[in-house]
């Protein structure tokens, strides 16, 4: 089985959570088992580190790459 | 008259004008030979010391002659000396002036840069720290305002990078 974890926010419910995990499952296959993680430093959206990527869909990230754009 | 010029008298005249000429001779042979032989050799004498002199006069003359000559040489030596170093003083102090005037418009000129470099430099900061506010109440509100809403729409956005619409379950 591949091993999915994903990290999100406070914001993120458990609704949320199970339809990130269902739409993963649709697109790689059932063998699949996720892990939950928590970081208050996320500001909205989540990370996932699955088959040895990471994908980052993070405000807190969106918001960094704004600031290093203005400071160019 | 007979009687004033008598015999006797005769011989005592005849006598005397032979006395006068052997003392003529005598005094001639003694006396008028080593005299002018003297007076030859004091005139020679000074007729040589004349010549000394005039000689000497020359040789002074001369040595004046080369001394004036040396002495005007020497003058001019002296002032083409002094109008050489004059000139050679004069284009130092025009170099050390141009020396000078260049070292300043490089002062000037590196206070400029350093000024403008300083501005820019205190305006990048202001910059940096406005970003930095700017950034900062970004997050607080974002913290604030950011629901489970906006995390299903990050979920969607996801799937539309990696997945694409329609493709699921591949």
């Amino acid at each position: 089985m591949k091993k999915c974890v994903i990290t999100t926010g406070e914001t993120m419910s458990e609704e949320t959570f199970r339809l990130l995990t269902e739409r993963m499952r649709k697109r790689y296959g059932d063998d699949l088992w996720f892990e939950r993680k928590y970081d208050p430093d996320i500001i909205g959206g989540f990370f996932l580190d699955f088959d040895g990527q990471i994908y980052d869909y993070t405000l807190s990230t969106q918001l960094r790459r704004l600031k290093e754009q203005l400071m160019q | 008259m007979a009687e004033l010029l008598s015999k006797d008298m005769l011989v005592d005249l005849a006598i005397n004008l032979l006395n006068i000429v052997i003392l003529f001779l005598i005094t001639k042979a003694l006396l008028y030979k080593p005299v002018k032989k003297y007076l030859d050799a004091r005139k020679e004498k000074l007729e040589q010391e004349k010549a000394e002199a005039a000689a000497a006069q020359q040789a002074a003359e001369e040595v004046r002659q080369t001394y004036e000559a040396k002495l005007s040489d020497a003058d001019a030596v002296a002032a083409a000396l002094i109008a050489e170093k004059r000139g050679e003083a004069q284009k130092t102090a025009g170099e050390i002036v141009s020396a000078a005037e260049a070292d300043a418009a490089r002062i000037r000129e590196k206070a400029q840069l350093d000024a403008a470099a300083a501005r820019e430099e205190a305006l990048e900061s202001a910059k940096a720290e406005i970003m930095e506010s700017a950034i900062g109440i970004s997050e607080k509100i974002l913290r604030r305002e950011v629901t489970d809403r906006d995390d299903r729409r990050l979920v969607e956005d996801f799937f539309s990078a990696v997945a694409g619409e329609g493709q699921d379950g591949q």
